[in-house]
């Protein structure tokens, strides 16, 4: 009786001990993890967006499980960043922030960066490759500065005109399929988003408040959304009915 | 175990007793992670710290803690440093702590820290203890990095990822040697020469 | 998740995403009890019934303990606390019922409680968010995948035993790691079939 009574307070003693240096340790790490996971936002944002100077984390708007990120210059939106994932990589999901600027209804595509995926190495990986010389050409490349087309983007084996990774299509496809989704996105949020620094006030510090730039944004914003949405939605829900069944005639092969 | 000399305690890990190579423990990270050579350390420096850590602490509590609950007492031990590594590394290192993923909570059924604080740890005094945790972690990592630097260089043309088998070769690498099957094969390989060269 | 998501979920877990040839889960039990199909068959079992136990109990833990308190750091030390107790828990429970089984899975069950693969397989169903279902079917599918691996590579093994030609340095060790590497190549033809 009294060995088994060791036993208990001999383990008690040891689990209370553990868990309470591990409370600290929480404690110490929890803001580095916090900045840690902020900094490869921040950073991917970067990449993607044209300069801006407010913090877009701090406008985030989440949409369905995609996050959107609006830059702004000077209180004026200059771009936004879309958090996408797509269920449909050839492992599992692959996570993409999109860069877009311009008009929502005809945007231009500002680049991309593969945050996290599970593709075959040496084969989807290729969706994060940088052009290893100023000039040469990867697939992410093609992203940069591309107009938008009117129906949406598409692979080259899909009538499209992006140029599938060799031997990795389906990986090639959640980037379009991701860049298709942002735009959509940012059709959807595009006044909410041009209104963000006027309904925020302490997200535009630099703003002069008589001069608030964002009401100035809204009369051409707004009314272009309007018309163009109806026929523009039209030609999206086509695209969308297409490419899930193209991926599943693939999958069924 | 008194008779050795802590030298001797500390560089028998790295070969003679390799826990990989020789006493095949730890397999499961050791194929899981090494597909890069930085990946590879990371583990290694991680399997280290807990190693040191345990064995420490285990020797310590070696006369404390009743024969009886030995096992339940080392495991949380183990865990808990496991716990820490875990968090660390994801406030300092988040890339790797990312690449690592389920493999570094796994560090404790790795059975090589469990084997080191049963058989050397809970018998043997502190410095001792701390030094066989460094030796054995060290020729663990060892091990890491070769089988990591094997399967990067042939699977991706680099080391460290600087490319040193020339653009050509990376452009159309070994994949299959990142891929799972490289893996083993690698292991299997390393640890056929290992014999070789011990029986010889 | 209908029917079919369940159905894609096991094809996954069990063919796809097999844990011993790509994730590297269970790796010690898959190398030291596969010299004979009759051990590997008594550990196959052992590990079905650990991880689907476990997977229950480390997830209502998880859901019911540490989430509500803010600890979830304290998962792997839960964890592997409450998959030691199990396996415990279950041999002296197999033991009183059973004496034929015991006979069978006895000197397994102590086995389990270093097998990365039960720990693996709480980790990874709490990582990837499962629900309850979803963390039943994976564990199960996944102890099944585990199994259905370590059976074939049994089988292979007792022939390999009898080649007289293997090279001194290549035997036990080394020639087993570079079988399982041939059926990890053999798996790899799954990869792609199911996402999840």
């Amino acid at each position: 009786m009294k060995q088994e009574i060791r036993y208990v307070v001999v383990l008690t003693l040891i689990s209370v001990v553990a868990a309470a240096l591990l409370a600290i340790v929480n404690q110490v790490t929890a803001d580095p993890i916090a900045q840690a996971r902020r900094a490869k936002t921040l950073n991917a944002l970067q990449k993607v967006l044209p300069p801006f100077d407010n913090e877009p984390d701090q406008e985030m708007i989440q949409v369905e499980g995609s996050e959107i990120y609006p830059a702004r210059k000077d209180g004026k939106l200059v771009g936004v960043a879309v958090k996408v994932t797509d269920p449909k990589g050839y492992a599992g999901d692959v996570t993409f922030m999109v860069g877009l600027k311009g008009d929502p209804n005809a945007p231009i595509v500002n680049g991309y960066d593969l945050l996290a995926h599970k593709e075959t190495p040496g084969l989807g990986t290729k969706l994060a490759d940088e052009p290893k010389k100023p000039n040469a050409k990867t697939f992410k490349t093609q992203f940069n500065g591309l107009a938008f087309p009117a129906d949406g983007l598409k692979v080259v084996k899909d009538g499209g005109t992006i140029d599938a990774i060799t031997g990795a299509t389906i990986s090639s496809r959640t980037a379009t399929n991701s860049v298709n989704k942002a735009v959509e996105l940012y059709k959807e949020k595009a006044a909410e988003l041009a209104s963000g620094a006027a309904a925020d006030p302490a997200a535009a510090p630099a703003a002069d408040p008589a001069a608030e730039p964002a009401p100035a944004e809204e009369p051409t914003a707004v009314p272009a959304a309007d018309p163009a949405a109806g026929s523009d939605d039209g030609d999206d829900k086509v695209n969308e009915g297409e490419s899930p069944e193209g991926e599943q005639e693939v999958d069924n092969v | 175990m008194s008779n050795q000399s802590l030298g001797s305690v500390f560089t028998r890990g790295l070969i003679k007793e390799n826990p990989l190579l020789v006493l095949l423990l730890g397999m499961c990270p050791s194929l899981a992670v090494t597909t890069s050579v930085m990946n590879g350390l990371g583990m290694g420096v991680a399997v280290i710290f807990v190693l040191m850590c345990s064995n420490i602490v285990i020797s310590l509590l070696r006369k404390v803690i009743p024969s009886a609950v030995r096992i339940p007492a080392f495991v949380v031990v183990i865990a808990s440093f496991v716990t820490i590594v875990d968090m660390v590394m994801e406030g300092f290192a988040p890339d790797l702590h990312a690449a690592l993923g389920v493999f570094i909570p796994l560090i404790v059924v790795n059975c090589i820290i469990l084997a080191r604080a049963e058989a050397f740890a809970s018998k043997n005094s502190v410095l001792a203890s701390a030094i066989d945790g460094l030796g054995m972690g060290l020729g663990f990592t060892l091990a890491l990095v070769l089988v990591s630097a094997v399967r990067e260089i042939l699977g991706n043309g680099s080391i460290l990822g600087i490319n040193i088998l020339g653009e050509g070769f990376a452009a159309s690498p070994v994949l299959i040697m990142i891929l799972p099957p490289g893996g083993f094969l690698t292991l299997g390989i390393i640890i056929a020469i290992m014999n070789k060269l011990r029986r010889a | 998740m209908g029917i079919a998501g369940y159905l894609a979920l096991i094809v996954w877990a069990v063919f796809v995403n097999n844990f011993v040839l790509s994730q590297f889960l269970g790796i010690c039990p898959f190398m030291g009890v596969s010299k004979k199909v009759e051990s590997a068959v008594g550990m196959a079992a052992a590990v079905l019934f650990v991880i689907t136990m476990a997977s229950i109990i480390t997830f209502l833990l998880y859901n019911a303990l540490l989430v509500p308190w803010d600890l979830q750091y304290l998962k792997t030390i839960l964890f592997i606390l409450v998959i030691a107790a199990l396996v415990q828990f279950v041999e002296m429970v197999i033991k009183k019922v059973s004496p034929t089984l015991f006979a069978a899975l006895g000197i397994f069950l102590p086995l389990i409680t270093t097998n990365c693969a039960v720990l693996g397989a709480a980790l990874l169903a709490i990582q990837k968010d499962f629900n309850f279902m979803k963390t039943l079917v994976f564990g199960m599918a996944s102890a099944v995948g585990f199994g259905l691996v370590l059976i074939l590579f049994a089988a292979i093994r007792e022939r390999l035993a009898l080649n007289v030609a293997t090279p001194k340095a290549m035997k036990g060790m080394p020639i087993a790691l570079i079988t399982a590497s041939i059926l990890s190549l053999a798996f790899l033809g799954f990869s792609g079939m199911v996402r999840m």
